[in-house]
């Protein structure tokens, strides 16, 4: 496999999991369906997902993921200073950053990144 | 001190952003690499391997990156080795705090794969210099 082949597949490889992560983020930041209101734990647990996501996203090459992310971990980190549990009205910023970052997400492909077809050959040693 | 940077320990819990940077260290920067999944796997390894330089991540479940660095700095066959912290708590006073501790330099997450190698050999060549000068 050459440098760019094994580039690639990390590329394609983080993607999917991006996909994943925010299936993850999204359960977490669920509201309780009687009440509208989510526990502050859950917020906690999202932010930590969310701040990972926003520096591989970036670092694969992903740059408009990245921001995207970047903005939904501010968000989260306001709420989470807030009282628990956070009302229906408080998340409802952070559930549209949430909405606009996996539209974008799932309409992203591998080639789009930064690095897929980056020139390697003057690089490697 | 070495002349020549060769030897690094990189630290990091999160898988992709680990291979990325295994990727780039190893392939296009062609230094020999450690890669641990956590502090402990680190503060186990690293004295065999006895890197240069340190790449330490922050934020990792259980122990972070600041009890790791705290711990590799008291192995007395590391109390010297430069060690830099790779993050996204990069803001200006996250930053002073790594430097207040010991930090090499800090390498803000996210950041380019393929510069990366450059950037690293950079800090190298400042701590060298550094380390000169005194």
């Amino acid at each position: 496999m050459t440098m760019q082949e094994q580039l690639r597949a990390l590329v394609e490889r983080h993607l999917a999991n991006l996909v994943v992560e925010l299936a993850r983020v999204s359960e977490l930041l669920t509201p309780n369906s009687d009440t509208g209101a989510l526990p502050l734990a859950q917020v906690v647990a999202a932010q930590e997902i969310t701040h990972q996501l926003k520096g591989t996203a970036g670092s694969m090459g992903f740059s408009e993921i990245g921001a995207t992310a970047s903005a939904l971990d501010e968000n989260l980190k306001t709420l989470k200073k807030m009282p628990d549990p956070i009302s229906a009205a408080q998340l409802q910023p952070a559930l549209e950053l949430l909405g606009s970052l996996r539209r974008i997400a799932e309409s992203t492909t591998p080639a789009m990144s930064a690095l897929y077809n980056a020139d390697l050959s003057k690089l490697a040693q | 001190m070495t002349d020549k940077l060769q030897r690094l320990t990189y630290v990091e819990d999160e898988p992709d952003i680990r291979s990325i940077t295994e990727f780039a260290l190893k392939e296009l920067g062609g230094y020999e690499l450690d890669v641990c999944a956590s502090g402990p796997e680190a503060i186990d390894r690293t004295p065999d391997f006895n890197p240069d330089l340190i790449i330490l991540d922050v934020m990792m479940p259980g122990m972070d990156g600041i009890e790791t660095y705290k711990r590799l700095r008291a192995i007395p066959q590391l109390a010297e080795t430069p060690i830099v912290f790779m993050t996204a708590k990069a803001m200006k006073h996250e930053t002073e705090r790594y430097r207040a501790l010991g930090a090499a330099d800090v390498i803000p997450k996210p950041f380019d794969p393929i510069t990366l190698p450059d950037r690293v050999r950079e800090i190298w060549q400042q701590v060298r210099k550094t380390a000169v000068a005194s």
